[in-house]
């Protein structure tokens, strides 16, 4: 699960670093600094809303919303080559619509013109090699315009869904009835061409999935997940390629509005274990630390049944903080403490350094699953975003 | 002496920074347009298919490129009263921000470097910037946006267009430079405002990727192998190197730098004289009392030392002074050249002066050498001299004519290897100026000599009608002779001004009038409707209603578009004539080789015009402006490929034409070789030919309500009115050369009078000797003015040969070396009389104030001392 404050603060930080004037002189602009809040708050306005529950369809709703202000495609997956090496990815294709235009005095024609632009995230990290080499993350923008980038469902092109931006893609075509997802990015040396087939049915996260984030019914997002996929391809990693086999998770999400405003970020957990269930558990944490009671956790049995998890019946303990170079601190191992059946899962990561220093930094990185008496029992991927 | 240092140092220092500071902003705005970009894709003449951009970035992965549409706009200013419509013209860069970071600096982003210093995120900026993405939004430079009197969140007009722009975001020039003459806009929105639907200027590329460091031989492959990709993915595509483009445009501006160059060096010349004749007076003049020192035991070391010295102070004094008046001068210069660079090349809108440590201590140290080297040889003379002698200027002079045939000898040699240069080098500029500078400094080396022998020509005979009015006879005349060392420094500076008057006005003159010439073969139609969209396309029912109107013998469609070749990028003009077709042609034949009997349509030199129109309207050929087939060595026979709508094609030369227009390379094709190659069917000029028999008030009357259903949009003129305005231009490019020629004689003015006043001042005792013998003080004032007079009168004779030999120079070596313009070359008598009136006026006005205080001299206290 990624949330709304993500999107709110690369909206924010997106044209500073890439694109605009981080270094103009700060006297110049006396303007004090955004608010994270408001400048969601009024963005709203002109969007369509998840209000409540709504009837989901499937292909069409893994194409684009575009009457919601955001929107995602989220990818992230444990692999492993013939030899045993450990590697994780994270792709993400996200959705950003500026506010709708006021109608244009000049009369817009141009197919360029566009109020959306796709932003993209690309990373891989391998697992057992020297200390110094950690994960590699790639980041593009586009306007989705001239065919730049953006998301369709089709039942007459050769892919059924397409998301992309540039040539970095996510597509989706029937084989037998059923949904196979290929991911196809370059990036330099770096590149993944990963087959996805779904071994569970899709899960509808939330109420149906209406997935309500705080007081607020319309402080919500639609969200789905495909939480297991089986993942077989190649990954490049500097210049080296590898075919690998693993297990990889698919996240859809689409909103208009935001987090309440005690809330300052999230840890998010999707695992994979070995019995064949996954567990899928986000923390909204407030600005005193605590966890908001509109967290979520859920699990899905071998069967693809879900069960939602009372969020008093799952904790988690960190047990050990990792600071990075930009010097934030992230907490990246520790246990899941599960009330409801005495389970305890220890949490390390593939690597400590996971964190994605893009034009939104967070933590997101492969990790490995074990039994209080050290047995691996799964692997999964953590989220750790506002530290 | 300050005044005359402080003149010399200015007026180098003034062109160079003139020169200088329109030359950054080229480079600045060029910078700007095309930033880090190593190599473009470009199409035809009507630009590229944007679908291209995206089957790159798609399809291919070619991650490094970003779309730009480039074009130029006219802001209208909200600021000031309704009538007085402030106009700016800036470029239009129309970019895609998401490609952008690693190509152009972005609004607001200051250097690479400094990309650290500054974290603090400023939320307004941000968000500002994404409105880039709104249709309709502009980002100007902060000191634009001030003069057209707009701020964040007002509207901006777009001269003859409905547009208009919201001014969203402005960046200041001191944290980027470049952006200056930028008006940036999203790709959609220039789309939009040129009419460019699907359409993109061209494609930027950097290549290799930045990710890929590697030895200089495996990154040229890797380019190599970028470039074959992407030209054999897409058809018709074609990849140029980015320098390549920017070079010709570099190299247009470059002829024209290299000129204003030559006047800095004349400025140099004329400058130096000044300095070198006034450090030589201040020294001289006091003759007496440095002798007076000597007796008095000073020693000539200490003495020589402090000459020197004092001249130094002087120097350094009137040299920073000078360069603070040269800043000023060179301000006021640098909208001159602006306004020609404008007329002739690029929009261009230099507002920052900005000059070099080069050029600044170019002028400081011609001023303090100069001055050094000018103090010199008189301090040494005053050391050395026994104190009695150093009294008596005689000594000198005697010493001075001398040497006299020596520095004639020089000056002879300077100017025959001036000619040697000027014969020797083939092509460059460079050799010509050189040959320039060596034929003027020789001249001045002769002129002491030249004096000498003018003013003994034929005894008194030959002078007799100009000095028989002199009360005093020939005294005048052999005063001049007298005092040589002090006269033809004087003459010489005035030669030297005088002659580049001349010879600019000569050359200006020459070309002035092969334009007029050529305005009149060029202009034939009788009325020219043209159309200002943003397209500048005409209505294709225009078309029709015009064909079917009476009274009209003839008309000649135009179709002016951009277009890359396999030389340099050119504009392409096709032509269609119909009726009475006048030739408009006047040809200009220099084959590269011989007609081949196997090409079908090539020619021998000695065709006529219609058969080479028939050519041209027949098979695939062109005809080349002069300027194009000079630059790029392009002659009748040679082949010309242009890229074309299918791809590159070659064309045949059957022509070269006599053209003044600038700027890139002018080719005419036929209407039907560009349908054949182009799929563009506009036209956007129509030149109409009337009948003679009939009223063309009424004809144009008739057309006149005919266009007024356009909105404004089509613009009708006369030839005459074209004619005209051609030649305001023109004119209007050579305002600074005579700006630059009035401060040049300025210059010289300055070192006429001071070679006077030291005149005065040295020979004190003698006119005081004049004055007891009883010349009255209005005669000892005819005396010297009549003395003036005629050194302006001989400076302006001496000057005449040199200015013709400069203007021949000019017209026939520099301007086709320059701008491949070859003209008739024609002296206006009025020039010549002009220089020889300003030389005397020149001189006469100089010698006012010495004859003034001379007059005023009390022969008793003058001849106390003796």
């Amino acid at each position: 699960m990624i949330n709304h404050t993500l999107t709110a603060l690369f909206i924010v930080t997106l044209f500073c670093l890439g694109l605009s004037g981080c270094n103009s002189p700060p006297q110049e602009y006396s303007t004090t600094g955004v608010s994270l809040h408001s400048e969601l708050g009024g963005s709203a306005e002109g969007f369509e809303r998840a209000c409540t529950t709504r009837q989901f369809s499937f292909p069409e709703d893994h194409g684009a919303h575009p009457k919601f202000r955001n929107e995602w495609w989220y990818i992230t997956g444990n692999l492993e080559d013939s030899s045993g090496l450990r590697f994780g990815f994270h792709v993400t294709f996200f959705r950003v619509a500026n506010p709708p235009e006021k109608p244009d005095a000049n009369g817009t024609s141009s197919n360029w013109s566009s109020s959306e632009f796709y932003m993209a995230h690309f990373a891989v990290t391998e697992g057992l090699t020297e200390e110094n080499v950690h994960s590699t993350g790639f980041e593009r923008f586009s306007r989705a315009a001239a065919g730049l980038s953006g998301a369709h469902v089709s039942n007459t092109e050769e892919s059924t869904v397409k998301v992309w931006l540039d040539d970095w893609q996510l597509h989706a075509s029937y084989v037998d009835d059923k949904l196979i997802w290929q991911l196809s990015l370059h990036e330099g040396d770096y590149s993944i061409q990963m087959r996805l087939t779904p071994e569970k049915p899709i899960v509808l996260q939330g109420n149906a999935g209406y997935s309500q984030k705080s007081a607020d019914p319309c402080n919500a997002s639609f969200y789905y997940s495909l939480p297991r996929l089986r993942a077989d391809g190649q990954i490049k990693i500097a210049g080296t390629q590898h075919d690998v086999t693993g297990t990889a998770w698919l996240d859809r999400e689409w909103s208009s509005s935001a987090l309440a405003d005690t809330q300052t970020g999230w840890d998010w957990f999707a695992l994979q274990l070995n019995d064949g269930r996954d567990l899928m558990l986000y923390n909204l944490r407030k600005g005193d630390g605590s966890i908001d009671s509109f967290s979520y956790a859920v699990e899905i049995d071998q069967r693809g049944t879900k069960r939602q998890i009372p969020i008093d019946q799952i904790s988690v303990e960190v047990d050990r903080w990792w600071k990075s170079d930009t010097g934030s601190r992230y907490p990246v191992a520790g246990k899941i403490l599960r009330k409801d059946t005495n389970e305890i899962l220890v949490f390390t990561p593939l690597r400590e350094n996971q964190e994605l220093d893009f034009t939104v930094r967070y933590w997101e990185g492969a990790i490995d699953l074990a039994s209080t008496s050290g047995e691996n029992i799964g692997r999964g991927y953590l989220e750790l975003t506002g530290y | 002496m300050l005044i005359g240092m402080t003149l010399g140092v200015a007026i180098i220092f003034a062109v160079d920074i003139a020169n200088e500071s329109s030359k950054r902003a080229f480079s600045l705005s060029l910078d700007a347009v095309t930033g880090r970009t190593t190599h473009q894709i470009i199409g035809s003449a009507n630009g590229i298919d944007d679908t291209i951009y995206t089957r790159l970035r798609t399809q291919l992965g070619v991650r490094n490129s970003a779309p730009v549409i480039q074009g130029t706009i006219n802001l209208i200013g909200s600021d000031g009263s309704a009538e007085k419509q402030y106009t700016e013209t800036l470029q239009l860069l129309g970019v895609d921000l998401f490609a952008e970071p690693m190509f152009r600096n972005q609004p607001g982003q200051a250097l690479p470097k400094d990309d650290q210093a500054n974290g603090n995120v400023s939320a307004r900026t941000n968000r500002d910037s994404l409105k880039l993405l709104h249709n309709g939004t502009v980002i100007l430079a902060q000191s634009t946006a001030e003069r057209l009197g707009a701020s964040v969140g007002s509207s901006i007009e777009i001269a003859d267009s409905r547009f208009t722009l919201t001014l969203i975001s402005t960046v200041d020039t001191k944290v980027q430079a470049n952006f200056e003459n930028i008006a940036m806009v999203d790709i959609s929105t220039a789309q939009e405002v040129l009419g460019l639907h699907g359409k993109l200027s061209r494609i930027d590329l950097v290549l290799p990727l930045k990710s890929q460091p590697a030895p200089v031989t495996q990154r040229t492959k890797k380019i190599e192998q970028n470039i074959e990709y992407i030209e054999s993915s897409i058809p018709g595509v074609q990849v140029i190197e980015a320098a390549r483009r920017n070079n010709a445009l570099i190299q247009m501006t470059e002829a024209f730098h290299t000129n204003l160059l030559a006047m800095s060096l004349l400025a140099l010349l004329v400058g130096a004289f000044l300095i070198y004749n006034t450090v030589t007076l201040s020294v001289i003049q006091r003759r007496t009392v440095f002798g007076q020192l000597r007796v008095v035991g000073v020693h000539r070391h200490e003495l020589f030392r402090s000459i020197i010295t004092e001249t130094l102070a002087f120097a350094i004094v009137g040299t920073l002074a000078g360069v603070v008046l040269g800043y000023i001068l060179g301000s006021a210069l640098l909208t001159l050249v602006t306004r020609t660079i404008n007329d002739l090349y690029f929009t261009l809108d230099v507002r920052q002066v900005s000059y070099s440590v080069f050029t600044l201590v170019k002028a400081c140290g011609v001023g303090l050498g100069v001055s050094l080297l000018a103090a010199v040889p008189p301090a040494l003379e005053a050391a050395n001299s026994p104190p009695v002698t150093v009294t008596q200027r005689s000594s000198m002079e005697g010493r001075v004519s001398k040497i006299v045939p020596f520095i004639f000898m020089a000056g002879i040699g300077l100017i025959g290897s001036g000619a040697l240069v000027l014969w020797i080098s083939e092509r460059s500029l460079w050799a010509a100026f050189l040959a320039i500078f060596f034929i003027v400094a020789g001249y001045s080396l002769t002129i002491p000599k030249l004096l000498l022998s003018l003013t003994s020509m034929g005894n008194q005979k030959t002078w007799n009608p100009v000095i028989s009015y002199s009360s005093l006879g020939n005294y005048p005349l052999r005063s001049i002779t007298a005092s040589l060392s002090r006269t033809a420094i004087a003459i010489a500076a005035l030669v030297v001004a005088v002659s580049a008057t001349a010879g600019v006005g000569i050359m200006i003159g020459s070309f002035r009038l092969s334009v007029v010439h050529w305005l009149g073969d060029a202009l034939q139609s009788d009325l020219y409707i043209t159309s200002t969209a943003s397209d500048n396309s005409l209505p294709a029912i225009l078309i029709e209603d015009i064909s079917t109107l009476e009274n009209i013998s003839g008309t000649r469609q135009v179709r002016m578009l951009n277009a890359e070749t396999d030389k340099s990028p050119i504009r392409l003009m096709a032509v269609r004539n119909s009726g009475t077709s006048p030739q408009v042609y006047s040809f200009k034949d220099k084959a590269n080789r011989p007609a081949t009997p196997n090409t079908a349509n090539s020619i021998q030199s000695a065709i006529s015009p219609e058969a080479r129109m028939r050519l041209l309207n027949t098979t695939d050929s062109v005809l080349v402006a002069e300027p194009y087939s000079t630059n790029e060595n392009i002659r009748v026979n040679d082949t010309l490929k242009i890229n074309t709508d299918y791809g590159l094609k070659p064309f045949t030369v059957v022509g070269v034409f006599t053209n003044y227009t600038s700027g890139k390379g002018l080719v005419v094709l036929s209407m039907n070789s560009f349908h054949r190659y182009w799929s563009d069917r506009n036209i956007d000029t129509i030149g109409l030919t009337l009948s003679q028999e009939v009223n063309a008030k009424d004809t144009k009357k008739q057309l006149r309500g005919l266009l007024s259903i356009y909105n404004d949009k089509l613009l009708m003129r006369s030839n005459t009115e074209i004619r005209t305005q051609s030649l305001e231009i023109f004119d209007r490019t050579f305002a600074i050369t005579h700006v630059l020629r009035l401060l040049t004689i300025g210059v010289a003015f300055i070192g006429i009078l001071s070679a006077l006043m030291a005149l005065a001042l040295e020979r004190r005792s003698e006119y005081a000797v004049l004055r007891a013998l009883g010349t009255t003080p209005f005669q000892l004032r005819q005396l010297l003015l009549w003395q003036t007079g005629l050194m302006g009168l001989i400076a302006g004779v001496l000057a005449l040969p040199l200015g013709i030999a400069m203007s021949k120079i000019l017209v026939s070596v520099i301007n086709v070396r320059s701008f491949g313009w070859t003209m008739e070359y024609h002296i206006p008598p009025i020039v010549l009389l002009e220089s020889l009136i300003l030389a005397i006026i020149a001189a006469l006005i100089a010698g006012f104030y010495p004859a003034y205080k001379l007059s005023q001299l009390s022969p008793a206290e003058a001849l106390r001392h003796q």
